[in-house]
């Protein structure tokens, strides 16, 4: 039966049954159609009540009697299956013993994997070893070459720290201010389209005009 | 026009419990009634009303809530139940004079106790089918087979039979 399921769907009076290998088969169709809901009763049954099938009381009380003890008798064969069932299955899939599988299972994946550890271990000593003899660290053969080379950063600073030595500073603040007050610079030259000076006032004439002006304060 | 009956045979035959209590004084608090369908017994049946609570906008008069001393089937239950179909319409009330009788118990209101068997016998197939999985395991086939009865934990039932029956 495992490897047929029937998928019965009744339909408009028809019974199909669906299987999975071949088409689905009707198994029975029926004639005459039921009445729809919204179709009255008809005229004739109009005010026809049924009265219910009259019952032999003796005969009540003894299919009663049957039938409980039937009950009872499929309620415990069912009971007994499905117990035997369960416990068949709980045997089958034991917790307990599944727990002691998965704690073997572990305790063998850290031995392996300390033995792993050992091996990277015992392998890169080998390594860190080999790298001391053959291939040592800079400084160390510049010391036993006695051969020192000048680190590149100060070499680029050396320009600089040459240049700091006209930058103005609090010590030299007053004294640069009056150097500058003293020293007199034209601006009055024209330039061309690229910066370049063209015409320049000879060094006379600036003289002359700052008399001029020096005379008009005066 | 006279009146014609539609519809299916009921099996209900009386009022409400709340058509009788709505006639009465107090609600008829104090009075017994009883129910149709208890008639199916040999032992009796019956509530004494301690509270109704009639629904008063129902025209059907059919809904509301009711609490009683209940006996059934000859046996008195420990305090006040709650009456849960009390609008079926099955429910009979006992005149006042014939209340004390009515409620009297005698003998024949006793149930007495079922003994139902513990265990039973396997259908021949299924037993069949298991002595051959004993036996494929190994174990002993010669002892006869016990099926166990799954009975209700009902107060008249005895469980004690250990035979079959």
């Amino acid at each position: 039966m495992s490897f047929i399921k029937s998928i019965f769907s009744k339909c408009n009076g028809t019974l199909i049954t669906q299987t999975i290998r071949g088409p689905p088969k009707i198994l029975y169709q029926v004639i005459r159609w039921r009445k729809p809901r919204w179709v009255p009763r008809a005229k004739s049954k109009e005010f026809y009540v049924r009265r219910p099938t009259p019952v032999d009381p003796e005969e009540r009380v003894e299919l009663k009697i049957r039938y409980d003890h039937y009950r009872t008798a499929v309620k415990s064969v069912r009971s007994y299956i499905r117990k035997t069932s369960l416990a068949k299955a709980q045997k089958e899939d034991d917790h307990l013993i599944r727990e002691q599988e998965e704690r073997e299972d572990w305790e063998r994946i850290l031995l392996k994997n300390k033995q792993w550890n050992e091996d990277i271990a015992q392998a890169r000593s080998v390594s860190v070893q080999h790298e001391k003899v053959y291939f040592p660290p800079k400084w160390k053969t510049q010391l036993l070459n006695n051969k020192f080379e000048m680190i590149p950063d100060v070499i680029k600073l050396l320009p600089v720290l040459e240049q700091s030595k006209g930058f103005i500073t609090l010590e030299n603040m007053d004294i640069e201010i009056e150097k500058l007050l003293n020293s007199r610079k034209d601006y009055n030259f024209a330039i061309d389209k690229f910066g370049n000076v063209q015409a320049k006032e000879s060094d006379t004439s600036v003289k002359r005009k700052h008399k001029a002006e020096d005379s008009q304060h005066g | 026009m006279p009146i014609r009956l539609i519809g299916k045979h009921g099996h209900f035959k009386g009022k409400t419990l709340y058509q009788l209590a709505l006639n009465l004084k107090n609600f008829g608090v104090g009075r017994v009634v009883t129910r149709q369908a208890f008639q199916r017994y040999p032992e009796k049946s019956y509530y004494i009303l301690t509270k109704v609570v009639p629904v008063m906008s129902d025209t059907r008069q059919s809904h509301g809530e009711a609490w009683g001393h209940r006996v059934f089937r000859g046996e008195k239950f420990e305090g006040i139940r709650k009456i849960d179909v009390g609008y079926k319409r099955d429910w009979l009330l006992i005149p006042k004079e014939d209340q004390e009788e009515f409620c009297r118990l005698s003998e024949k209101d006793f149930r007495p106790d079922r003994t139902v068997p513990n265990f039973s016998t396997f259908p021949p197939l299924l037993e069949s089918l298991i002595k051959q999985e004993k036996a494929e395991l190994g174990e002993d086939v010669s002892v006869p087979l016990k099926l166990p009865l799954k009975t209700k934990n009902l107060k008249h039932y005895n469980k004690g039979l250990q035979t079959p029956t």
